[in-house]
C-alpha cells in the first residue's frame, strides 16, 4: 500500500514543461531520492507536494487523503529547505513552538516536544541560542528538529546537504538517515548529487527534462541503468553505437567502428536491432593475449583517482575507453604507450534504450 | 596621502554640519538678531518662543498632521511594498512607478495639481487636506524604504511557517512584519521628517487657520529677524537627533538608500 502517491503529475509554465507526467508510488517508512541535474523538475514536483506550487493537472495523494489543492499550511507533511529558512528573530525554542503554537498543542505538551526533539537531534544545551550563532550543521538539525515536533505524515528535503562542507556533509547523510529510521517517517529526498542518493536512498527516482528516466534501488540504477542519461548521470559508462549483428545465435553486437561484442543471448533477444550498449569502467579487466575475444589497445593517458587508476585507452577499431582498476598490493600501476588486452563479461554489459524509443513512448 | 583624504573629509564634515552648529550657538545669545560668535549666554529666546501662541499652536497643528500623515502613509506605503516585492502583478514596473513618483516630480507643480484638484472637491483650506497631500508627498518614501528590506528578507521563511501549519495571517504577523519592521520604522521616521518639513504645497494648499510650524517660521522670518527662530530650530535639531539617530544606526544602513 503506497504511502504517498503521485499521478500523472504536471507542471507547465505557459509553454515551458517543468514536470510531466510524474508517477510515483513512495511506502510507508521508505526514503526515496529524486535526483537529476539543475532543471529537471525536482525541486518543482517537492514543492508542488509540499503545496507551494499548484500542478497543473495530476493528483498528489499522502496516505487516504487526496492533498492535491490543500493549502500548504493544512497538509502536514515537513519541509527541510535547502538554506533551513530558519526564523532570524528566534531562539531554538521559539522556532520549533512556532509550529506546534499554529497547531494549537497546548502548552505542556509543546514543553515536552520541544525537550524531546532537541534531545533527538542531540541540541539539547542550544536552545536559548539564535539561529545565527549556531553552526551549519546545528542550524541543519534545528529545521530537522522543527519539522519532527510536529510529527509529520512525510518528511521532505530540497537539497538539504548542498550548503555544507564536504565532511559534514557525509556525516549529516548518515543523521539524517538515522533520524529518519529512528521516527519511522516517510521521506522524499530532492539532490543533485549521485552519491548522497545512493548512499542514503532505499529507492532512486531519476529525474530528466521533467519527466521519470528511471525508477529503482541504488544497485538497479548503477547496474542496469535503462538510458543513456542515466548511465551517463549516475557514475560513468563506456557507449558503444551499433546494431545486433543479425542472425547471431549467441548474440553479438557490431558497433558502427566494426568492433563486435558478445553479448548475452536473453539481451539479444531482448534488444532491437539499433542499440547502444554500455559498460561500466570497473567492469572491464586486463587480460592475456590468450583470451579469447579479448580486444588489443593502447593505454593513451593513466590518470590517478586515489584508490583506483583511470585509464584511457585507444582500442584498434578506433573506439575509446575509460577503464577503472582497483590498485593491489605490490602490482605497479600501468603506463600511457603501453599496449594491453582487456575483456569483460558479457552479462556486465547493459542495453540502453535508444532516445528515439523514448520519445516513442511518450505518444 | 591618507592624512590628505582625513583633512578634506574634516572639512566636508564642517562644510555639512557648521551651519547647524552655528544656528544653535545664536539660539543662545542676548543679542536681539542672530550673531555669531553669540554673546552673554542666554534661554530668553526660548521662552520667547514657548511663549508665542501662534508658534505653539504651529508646533501642535505640525506635530498632529505630520503623525496622521505618517501612520497613513507607512500602512499604504508597507502594504503597497509588500505586493511589489512579493507578489506576481501585471503591470508591476507600471505601478511601481506610479506610487514613486511623486518624489520625480517638483513639489511646486505638484502643489499647483492638488490646489486645482482640491479646489473642485472642497479640501482646500481642510486638515482633511493637507493629510491626504502629506500622505501623498511621503507614501513613497516608505515605500522606497520598505522595498529595500523586503529584498533582503529571504522569501523561504514565509514558506517555512506555511509548512510549519502557518495561515496567512499567521505568518504575516509572526514572521513578515516583524521582520520587515526594521525598513518599517525607518520609513516611518523618514515620512514624518519629510511631511513635518514640508512647506511648499502646504503653502498653497493651507488656509489662515491651518499654519504649520514651517510656515509660521517663513512668515516670522520675513518681517523678523530675533533668535526665537534660532531657538525653534535648535529645539527641532535636538529631537530630530534624538529620534532619528538609533532609528538610522540601528536600522538603515547606506546600502538602503
Amino acid at each position: 500500500m503506497a504511502y504517498l502517491t503521485l499521478r500523472k503529475l504536471n507542471k507547465r509554465y505557459g509553454a515551458t514543461v517543468a514536470v510531466e507526467d510524474i508517477d510515483l508510488d513512495v511506502a510507508a517508512g521508505e526514503f526515496v531520492a529524486l535526483l537529476g541535474p539543475s532543471g529537471c523538475g525536482k525541486t518543482t514536483t517537492l514543492r508542488m507536494i509540499a503545496g507551494f506550487v499548484p500542478p497543473t493537472s495530476g493528483e498528489i495523494r499522502i496516505g487516504d487523503a487526496d492533498v492535491t489543492h490543500l493549502p500548504a499550511h493544512r497538509r502536514n507533511v515537513g519541509l527541510v529547505f535547502q538554506n533551513y529558512a530558519l526564523f532570524p528573530h528566534m531562539t531554538v525554542r521559539a522556532n520549533i513552538e512556532f509550529g506546534l503554537k499554529a497547531h494549537h498543542v497546548d502548552s505542556a505538551q509543546t514543553r515536552e516536544r520541544v525537550r524531546s526533539v532537541l534531545a533527538l537531534v542531540g541540541l539539547s544545551s542550544q536552545e536559548d541560542r539564535y539561529p545565527r550563532e549556531l553552526s551549519g550543521g546545528q542550524q541543519q538539525r534545528v529545521a530537522l528538529a522543527r519539522v519532527l515536533a510536529l510529527k509529520p505524515d512525510l518528511l521532505l528535503f530540497d537539497e538539504p546537504l548542498s550548503n555544507l562542507d564536504a565532511k559534514l556533509r557525509v556525516q549529516m547523510r548518515q543523521e539524517i538517515r538515522r533520524l529518519q529510521r529512528e521516527v519511522g517517517v516517510t521521506a522524499l529526498f530532492v539532490t543533485h548529487d549521485q552519491e548522497e542518493a545512493m548512499t542514503m536512498a532505499d529507492r532512486i527516482v531519476v529525474l530528466d527534462r521533467g519527466r521519470i528516466a528511471q525508477i529503482g534501488s541504488p544497485a538497479e540504477i548503477y547496474d542496469r541503468p535503462r538510458t543513456r542519461f542515466v548511465a551517463n548521470f549516475i557514475g560513468i559508462s563506456n557507449f558503444f553505437e551499433g546494431a545486433l549483428f543479425p542472425g547471431s545465435p549467441f548474440g553479438l553486437f557490431r558497433c558502427s567502428s566494426g568492433l563486435e561484442i558478445a553479448i548475452p543471448p536473453e539481451i539479444a533477444a531482448a534488444a532491437s536491432t539499433a542499440a547502444t550498449l554500455a559498460i561500466r569502467p570497473e567492469k572491464i579487466e586486463f587480460v592475456s593475449a590468450e583470451t579469447p575475444g579479448s580486444l588489443p589497445g593502447a593505454i593513451r593517458q593513466a590518470t590517478q583517482l586515489g584508490s583506483t587508476m583511470e585509464y584511457l585507452i585507444d582500442l584498434a577499431g578506433g573506439d575509446r575507453v575509460i577503464v577503472h582498476e582497483q590498485k593491489r598490493p605490490r602490482v605497479p600501476v600501468r603506463a600511457a604507450g603501453e599496449h594491453v588486452r582487456i575483456a569483460w563479461h558479457p552479462a556486465d554489459c547493459v542495453f540502453l534504450q535508444s532516445e528515439k524509443e523514448r520519445s516513442d513512448d511518450r505518444v | 596621502m591618507r592624512i590628505l583624504l582625513r583633512f578634506l573629509n574634516g572639512a566636508i564634515l564642517l562644510y555639512l554640519a557648521a551651519p547647524i552648529l552655528v544656528v544653535v550657538a545664536t539660539a543662545f545669545g542676548s543679542s536681539a538678531y542672530p550673531i555669531f560668535p553669540p554673546q552673554n549666554f542666554t534661554l530668553q529666546w526660548f521662552h520667547q518662543f514657548w511663549g508665542n501662541p501662534e508658534l505653539r499652536d504651529a508646533l501642535r497643528i505640525s506635530a498632529l498632521l505630520s503623525s496622521v500623515s505618517t501612520i497613513l502613509a507607512t500602512s499604504i506605503g508597507t502594504l503597497s511594498a509588500l505586493a511589489l516585492v512579493r507578489y506576481r502583478l501585471p503591470g508591476k514596473t507600471a505601478i511601481s512607478a506610479l506610487l514613486l513618483s511623486p518624489i520625480l516630480f517638483p513639489a511646486i507643480v505638484l502643489a499647483l495639481a492638488l490646489l486645482v484638484a482640491f479646489q473642485r472637491v472642497g479640501l482646500t483650506q481642510t486638515f482633511t487636506g493637507l493629510v491626504a497631500a502629506h500622505t501623498l508627498l511621503i507614501t513613497p518614501f516608505v515605500i522606497r524604504l520598505v522595498m529595500a528590506s523586503l529584498a533582503e528578507f529571504d522569501p523561504s521563511l514565509e514558506e517555512a511557517a506555511q509548512n510549519l501549519g502557518a495561515t496567512w495571517s499567521r505568518t504575516f504577523f509572526r514572521i513578515t512584519l516583524p521582520l520587515a519592521l526594521p525598513g518599517i520604522l525607518a520609513g516611518a521616521v523618514f515620512a514624518f521628517i519629510m511631511s513635518f518639513d514640508e512647506l511648499v504645497v502646504t503653502l498653497l494648499l493651507a488656509g489662515p487657520e491651518l499654519q504649520t510650524l514651517p510656515i509660521r517660521i517663513f512668515n516670522y522670518v520675513q518681517y523678523s529677524s530675533d533668535p526665537s527662530i534660532s531657538a525653534i530650530s535648535t529645539c527641532l535639531i535636538v529631537v530630530w537627533l534624538a529620534i532619528g539617530i538609533p532609528v538610522y544606526t540601528r536600522f538603515l544602513s547606506v546600502k538602503h538608500l
